[in-house]
């Protein structure tokens, strides 16, 4: 084989890959005690600062306990689908990432052009929407599979909700897809800095009723009625040690998921506020390069702390309010949306 | 290339025996599943990327969905027990074989690949300045060559699709409702 | 108008916007969590610690050992010539492991000798270390202190609040 090809198409989206996910996995693991940490502010509490300095080493703590605990599988379950559900919501949030792009394409003293990114494919954010509503299946199974009555009752609840809130999300999704004309979503960022505005501004509706509907997909507190850990028995109750840590890290990918998702989507991704990062790029590619990764950084980081921050202040909603507002409140106003945002597409973004 | 190919269509068909052969619903359920995936994988290998995702998206993401709560609340030991053939099996057996033949034959003496459709160029009729500038508008992409596909070459057969599935709609709710 | 603030109320949903602003004005507020191991925690005034006997002041009468529900304590008078001249006891058990904390040995002691502490730190990883003696026994530092409120059988120190009472003396 050529060493050329060799490299190219193998060594270096190998070397790509590596670094994403491990990057992937450090903040995965550190959302998690930024949260609890954060939680335990908003509650006047310190929350936990007591493995290592400012509690930093708290993740690794976790993740042995989890990996040292025993592995149980019910004398009722269906072992073989107990088994494999949590692979099935595992791996869609990391397979997502590879999508995302972080900053304008890195220009190499050969003149080539690299990008920002594992794969940057036409569908994009399609991908990440059909392999969303493949991490449903890890949730029914679960609950199936358990061969007990609450975990499959939080299953058919959290199935109901996830259906219910996948299709405003899709819609205020393809608001923004219409907007720029491509799925994919360096086209997205590209079509925000070209008409220099974000896509908030004439899709507003879309970006709140997306916002609503993303909680409602990750499963977090407004809507956390699939687990309910405190009050309602969730899905993963039969699942201990390692298996249950598969849940959690996917539940935790998917909220960094979307976090890097929505500023991309609505706030410009890479795009440096108050300066015209085209012109920019031409003469100073480097310094557009670094601080389109920060400003990325610092959007995706103010989305996380919204989140927590909801968590922090509402409580739980009740079943059947959930599903009222997400089929007769979020789905006609989405609808209505879309057709608004394609009048604005027609004769306002000239 | 054609060893993927071979090997996807084989593992399409094994699944999809499975659907039907496996006693355990959920089994079935599991496997109709990895058949709509495999499905997926199949698309993705003659490069219908879009056609993969919209598949992955409605047939294993949605309809797989309702079809797995469906069967969580069936009584599965009831239909443990029960036997899955009867004696009209038989002539299934043979009417599928009629049609494997004929279809066979068909195949085998059709043109491939299939001869090329005039296409409609991709171009949006009026454009904006800024949508002139956006580099990624002139490139043609797997989405927006179904795109045009859908909505300039076969916009009838597309909006009439549109209708029958309203009125399936509508007559769905017709009969969910018990007093009009 | 009416209709139109309605409106407006519906759409920019005050009670939300409300609730995140209460809880980001406790993200600043001090926290109230002791970090017990750095930080020595506040104790209260009338915590009821480790037994301390102050052996200088004790006559052994043996009535905290008769008092004491769980035989935790054990007294050995010195020699009755002794006696006469010194009351201060040979030896001096107390076994903290099976002790109550219920102050009745407190309450019959005569000259006020046995006392609890503010120490409150009981874990050991050998049984043998929570059996007292007269060597071992005076181990509060706080000592003074106590044995002075004791006597007058006053809360002279005022009685520090909790955050809780605070806010609603406050009030």
């Amino acid at each position: 084989m050529n060493s050329q090809i060799l490299i190219n198409y193998i060594a270096f989206p190998l070397i790509k890959i590596a670094i994403l996910l491990a990057a992937v996995f450090t903040v995965v693991a550190y959302i998690v005690l930024v949260e609890r940490r954060l939680l335990g502010f908003f509650q006047s509490r310190l929350g936990p600062n007591r493995v290592g300095p400012l509690g930093l080493i708290q993740p690794v703590a976790d993740g042995l306990k989890l990996f040292l605990k025993e592995d149980l599988i019910p004398t009722n379950a269906n072992p073989f689908i107990f088994k494999i559900a949590p692979i099935f919501s595992f791996f869609p949030p990391f397979v997502g990432f590879a999508v995302l792009t972080f900053a304008l394409p890195l220009i190499m003293p050969s003149g080539k052009m690299h990008q920002f990114a594992v794969a940057d494919v036409d569908l994009g954010i399609l991908l990440i929407l059909s392999l969303s509503s493949l991490g449903i299946f890890g949730i029914i199974l679960a609950g199936w599979s358990s061969g007990s009555k609450y975990p499959l009752f939080g299953s058919l609840r959290s199935a109901s909700q996830m259906l219910a809130y996948e299709i405003p999300l899709t819609l205020s999704v393809i608001s923004v897809i219409m907007m720029a004309g491509s799925f994919r979503l360096s086209d997205i960022v590209t079509a925000q800095q070209t008409y220099k505005f974000y896509f908030i501004i004439p899709g507003i509706v879309a970006f709140f009723v997306y916002l609503i509907s993303v909680v409602a997909e990750t499963n977090r507190t407004p809507f956390d009625l699939p687990e309910g850990e405190s009050e309602i028995i969730g899905f993963h109750t039969e699942y201990s040690g390692m298996r249950f840590a598969f849940f959690f890290m996917a539940e935790y990918a998917n909220v960094v998921l979307i976090c890097m998702l929505t500023p991309a989507l609505f706030l410009g991704g890479y795009d440096i506020p108050f300066l015209n990062d085209l012109e920019l790029y031409k003469t100073h590619p480097y310094l557009v390069n670094v601080l389109g990764f920060l400003s990325y950084a610092a959007k995706s980081t103010l989305f996380a702390y919204f989140y927590i921050w909801i968590r922090a202040t509402f409580p739980r909603y009740r079943y059947d309010q959930l599903l009222k507002v997400g089929w007769s409140v979020l789905f006609p106003i989405s609808l209505l949306n879309l057709f608004l945002v394609a009048l604005i597409k027609l004769f306002l973004m000239k | 290339m054609i060893v993927f190919v071979v090997l996807v269509s084989v593992l399409i068909v094994f699944f999809s025996i499975m659907v039907v052969s496996l006693k355990h619903p959920i089994s079935s359920a599991v496997s109709l599943l990895i058949a709509f995936l495999l499905l997926a994988i199949f698309y993705l290998l003659y490069g219908a990327e879009f056609v993969a995702a919209v598949q992955v998206l409605i047939y294993a993401g949605g309809i797989m969905v309702l079809y797995l709560m469906g069967v969580m609340f069936t009584d599965s030991e009831w239909i443990k027990i029960t036997r899955q053939t009867h004696l009209q099996a038989w002539l299934a057996l043979f009417l599928v074989l009629v049609f494997f033949g004929y279809f066979g034959h068909k195949l085998y003496h059709s043109q491939y690949p299939a001869p090329a459709v005039k296409r409609t160029e991709i171009s949006i009729a009026k454009k904006s300045e800024t949508e002139k500038k956006l580099p990624y508008l002139q490139r043609e992409t797997n989405p927006r060559s179904v795109s045009v596909a859908l909505f300039k070459d076969y916009i009838y057969p597309f909006e009439i699709a549109s209708v029958l599935l309203t009125v399936a709609v509508v007559g769905g709710v017709f009969l969910a409702k018990k007093e009009v | 108008m009416e209709k139109i603030k309605n409106f407006i109320k519906m759409i920019t949903f005050p009670e939300l916007i409300k609730g995140l602003s209460v809880t980001t004005k406790y993200l600043f507020k001090k926290k109230v969590t002791e970090e017990y191991p750095d930080f020595k925690p506040h104790i209260p005034y009338r915590a009821k610690g480790k037994l301390h006997v102050q052996i200088d002041t004790c006559i052994s009468c043996r009535l905290c050992e008769k008092a004491c529900p769980e035989w935790c304590i054990k007294v050995f008078p010195p020699p009755k010539e002794q006696m006469k001249t010194d009351k201060r006891p040979q030896e001096f058990y107390i076994n903290q492991e099976h002790c109550l904390h219920c102050s009745l040995c407190v309450d019959a002691c005569p000259t006020g000798s046995i006392h609890h502490s503010y120490e409150f730190e009981l874990v050991v990883t050998n049984f043998k270390e929570l059996l007292f003696n007269k060597e071992t026994l005076p181990y509060n530092q706080l000592l003074k202190q106590y044995k002075w409120n004791y006597i007058e059988n006053v809360p002279v120190r005022p009685r520090t609040t909790t955050p809780l009472e605070q806010k609603e003396n406050t009030k």
